[in-house]
């Protein structure tokens, strides 16, 4: 018995001798104008992994800053790294890097390599987190990376041409990269993701972009939930995907000819869930999308709350509240091959007798003027006009151009909570 | 008046001529992806019979757009220069390049050069295939289907 404790006893000691010496060899390394180290460059080509370099306040321009061991970068107070015009400030070549608390600023324009501020290379574990960056061409680009985590950073650039800004978050063929709790604007796409799985973007705050707010493509199996995403150029584009969830986002004054809440472009098999579509040109569009489920969502003082093409097929809206929108739905399609059920509508004047909450009369969210529009923009100069109204209730009462199918047999008489 | 028929004359015609006007960056949107075009270097045009010009983001868009309209309502194709994307080029006298380090905004990465030297130069330095606009029609299709 005395023997068994003894053995277990030495094993115990050893691995915390084993410990003690790991925490010994993993070293601290500062570096500032009155360190030993005044280029955090320097301080690199000494460290081992998981070794911590602290970075002091003050400015510093590097040449490239190429990290291939798995350290903690922590700069306090904001130290400042002044980014060059030919490659990226800093790029992350090695496993396990953190990069905490930098200020990178003013990353120049360079079109063929993509200059970004913080570069990510085909790494893994590496966590980027409450960073600053200011006027960067590329904010964060992480290329061929996985399990990563991108929260608390900040990243703004005011650049007016897009063809001269880049993306604030830019992440291409990565896996499960977990970005959250970023605020981002003044870029050309606030987040971008182009082949990516699995990954997510929660809780972050994208506005005033060039172009969208958050760009999706061939990216499967990702979801986005809490983010808000208002007055950027185009709103939201989400394309050539499936399998993507949408939840409890905000979509916000997104205006203009080609600005669209929510840009959904050959999407299948998806969910938009409570979700706001608040004053936005159109609330969502929808072309060449099957299969995708939009519930519990708010649409409020948008122009169109929904624009569906005619080649999209088995949707389903369901208990959508549409309030004071100028268009609820519109069409350029007399077909229709999707579902509206139990949504309130707060223009529908039918009434409800047997006091089930259901309308006994159904719904018709597709006014004729509507089509009309959607295939004659000009047109709309018209809203309004008594002429137009007219057209409305005659179409209302004998439809002819307007798809017979797309009505809602139970719209609800109460607004959901 | 026949002066004014002779001045004007040559006006109409000219604003009838079938040429591809600038794309305008952040404002003009993808006919094909509806994306509003952000990048010149890599934009396209698709001229129908009738006069009507087509905006696209991307060759691999202009590309997708024209095999699936009939081709008798194309009557002309026309992309940026990668090396100068102010001028345009005809498709059929274009070189496209085909380069994983030439990314463009629809993932397929193509690029379009107008003569020989400049391609093979690019090719030099970030290596890809070269191909003709027969075989990028090609290539799109059985990329996106």
């Amino acid at each position: 018995m005395l023997k068994v404790n003894g053995i277990n006893k030495l094993f115990s000691m050893l691995a915390i001798a084993v410990f003690i010496s790991s925490a010994i060899t993993a070293k601290n390394f500062e570096v500032g104008l009155k360190f030993r180290f005044t280029k955090i460059s320097q301080a690199l080509v000494l460290a081992d992994n998981s070794d911590t370099i602290y970075v002091n306040p003050g400015v510093y321009s590097e040449e490239c800053i190429i990290v291939t061991k798995a350290v903690t970068l922590i700069g306090k107070s904001f130290p400042l790294l002044i980014g060059n015009k030919n490659t990226s400030t800093m790029i992350l070549k090695s496993n396990g890097v953190t990069v905490k608390g930098l200020h990178f600023k003013n990353n120049q324009v360079n079109f063929i390599h993509d200059n970004s501020a913080l570069r990510l290379e085909n790494v893994k574990d590496c966590n980027i987190e409450g960073n600053r960056f200011t006027e960067n061409f590329f904010g964060i680009y992480a290329a061929k990376s996985s399990n990563c985590k991108i929260f608390n950073n900040e990243i703004s650039a005011s650049n007016i041409k897009e063809s001269y800004s880049g993306n604030g978050i830019h992440l291409w063929y990565c896996r499960e990269i977990e970005i959250s709790n970023n605020k981002i604007n003044g870029h050309r796409d606030g987040i971008y993701l182009e082949f990516v799985h699995k990954s997510s973007v929660k809780n972050n705050f994208s506005s005033h972009n060039l172009r969208y707010g958050l760009h999706f493509m061939f990216s499967d199996s990702c979801y986005y939930s809490n983010n808000t995403f208002a007055k950027n150029g185009a709103g939201v584009a989400v394309m050539y995907t499936h399998n993507v969830r949408m939840t409890e986002n905000r979509f916000e004054q997104n205006w203009g000819s080609g600005a669209y809440g929510l840009l959904l472009k050959e999407i299948s098999n998806s969910i938009v869930e409570k979700n706001h579509f608040v004053k936005n040109s159109s609330g969502i569009y929808l072309e060449g999308c099957s299969k995708i489920y939009v519930a519990g969502n708010n649409f409020t003082s948008n122009g169109w709350a929904i624009r569906l093409m005619a080649n999209s097929m088995e949707n389903n809206f369901e208990k959508n509240n549409f309030t004071g929108n100028t268009f609820d739905i519109s069409t350029n399609s007399t077909r229709n091959y999707n579902i509206f059920s139990h949504n309130y509508w707060s223009e529908y004047k039918g009434y409800d007798l047997n006091k089930d909450g259901i309308g006994d009369v159904p719904y018709h969210p597709v006014k004729l003027f509507s089509i009309i529009t959607e295939k004659n923009r000009p047109t709309l100069i018209l809203l309004r006009s008594f002429f137009i109204e007219l057209l409305n209730i005659a179409e209302n009462i004998f439809p002819s151009l307007t798809p017979e199918t797309l009505i809602d047999n139970k719209p609800s008489m109460q607004k959901f909570l | 008046m026949p002066l004014i028929i002779l001045v004007c004359f040559p006006m109409i015609m000219a604003s009838c001529a079938k040429s591809p006007e600038p794309i305008i960056c952040g404002s003009d949107a993808c006919e094909n992806c509806k994306m509003t075009i952000s990048d010149p270097k890599f934009g396209a045009e698709l001229i129908t019979g009738k006069g009507k010009i087509y905006k696209f983001d991307s060759i691999e868009c202009l590309a997708a757009y024209s095999v699936a309209i009939k081709a008798e309502e194309i009557h002309s194709g026309w992309v940026t220069n990668y090396l100068q994307p102010e001028n345009f080029i005809n498709i059929n006298n274009t070189l496209f390049l085909v380069s994983e380090n030439l990314k463009s905004p629809m993932g397929l990465n193509i690029s379009a050069f107008s003569e020989q030297a400049g391609i093979e130069k690019t090719k030099e330095e970030f290596g890809g295939k070269v191909l003709k606009w027969k075989d990028v029609q090609v290539y799109v299709k059985s990329e996106w289907n």
